[in-house]
């Protein structure tokens, strides 16, 4: 494998579409998996999210959000629906507070604590978005099995991206490369 | 970006241990988050109101307030009382007397109907009474 110089720009945007193609499949996983509710989500895409984190420039990380956002709706056909506004709000309350978790509370907090932060964003968000856009009040009803679920989830993706960026020869090769 | 290492130039930092005290915290405050999501249910049975339909009209009491109240349908006039968070037909000019018969009602999906006099009186939580069904077939 050639080693890029950070200077080399399309070494980065070729990375960043890897992982966008990693989210991209992973959604597709997502849509495979059968929920009573439709906008119940695992999160799985989440995961290059996640795993970006600690490899990813600003700018790169942004870039990598709105692709799994456009993948997302690619893959489920809502990209002009209405339901492209949960995904897009969720996914971005929920890489912003994984961010800010990461950057600035990288010392106490593992992935762990990042995916959970980054999912109770998400869900936070869509569940204001279907308060004002759906159901008005009784989105307070889908409220806890749609909590809970996040949670759940959340930890397990948290847990798995931890063991990665632990094991992962490649992530540790990623990350001597962004110095 | 990361200048975590010592002495290294890369920007490898050590591994993360898996749970340290943040992510407790952050699970701790999660979790109260959600069971706090419980309460929307107890909403739900917490404020019973009582919905009166007579005609083509429609009233609303709140049942933890004592009342009476008059409608007038098409054989005269029919009493409802509220009291103690529990409602009955009072009086009624119909025939039969099935809906005063049918005693007090309390909880929520609770009715009393008179088809003679066309009143109809129906106790409903707080949420149902503003979603009608459709929060039902939501889910």
């Amino acid at each position: 494998m050639i080693r890029h110089s950070k200077s080399d720009r399309y070494a980065r945007i070729e990375f960043v579409a890897l992982l966008a193609a990693f989210a991209l499949f992973l959604s597709t996983v997502e849509y495979l998996i059968p929920k009573p509710v439709p906008f119940m989500r695992i999160g799985l895409a989440n995961l290059p999210l996640i795993i970006g984190l600690g490899i990813l420039k600003d700018r790169e990380y942004i870039m990598l959000a709105l692709l799994k956002v456009l993948g997302q709706g690619l893959v489920t056909g809502t990209i002009f629906s209405y339901i492209i506004v949960f995904s897009l709000g969720g996914t971005i309350a929920s890489a912003l507070v994984m961010y800010v978790l990461y950057r600035f509370g990288k010392r106490w907090i593992s992935l762990v604590g990042v995916s959970i932060g980054g999912a109770m964003a998400s869900n936070g968000v869509q569940l204001l978005l279907s308060q004002l856009i759906l159901f008005g009040d009784a989105a307070r009803l889908i409220a806890p099995p749609f909590l809970i679920v996040g949670l759940i989830t959340s930890i397990i993706l948290g847990i798995f991206a931890q063991q990665f960026v632990q094991t992962s020869t490649w992530y540790r090769m990623e990350l001597e490369k962004c110095s | 970006m990361h200048y975590f290492d010592k002495g290294k130039t890369t920007c490898y930092h050590a591994p993360m241990k898996q749970f340290k005290l943040g992510d407790i915290a952050l699970l701790v405050i999660s979790l109260a988050i959600v069971i706090s999501s419980f309460n929307s249910y107890g909403d739900f049975t917490g404020k019973p109101e009582v919905r009166v339909r007579a005609g083509n009209q429609e009233w609303v009491y709140d049942l933890s307030v004592d009342t009476f109240a008059t409608f007038y349908g098409p054989v005269g006039e029919t009493t409802i009382e509220i009291q103690d968070g529990k409602v009955h037909v009072h009086d009624s000019d119909c025939r039969n007397k099935v809906c005063i018969a049918a005693g007090w009602v309390s909880k929520p999906g609770d009715w009393i109907i008179c088809l003679p006099n066309d009143v109809f009186i129906l106790v409903e939580g707080t949420m149902a009474s503003q979603e009608g069904g459709v929060d039902d077939t939501a889910f």
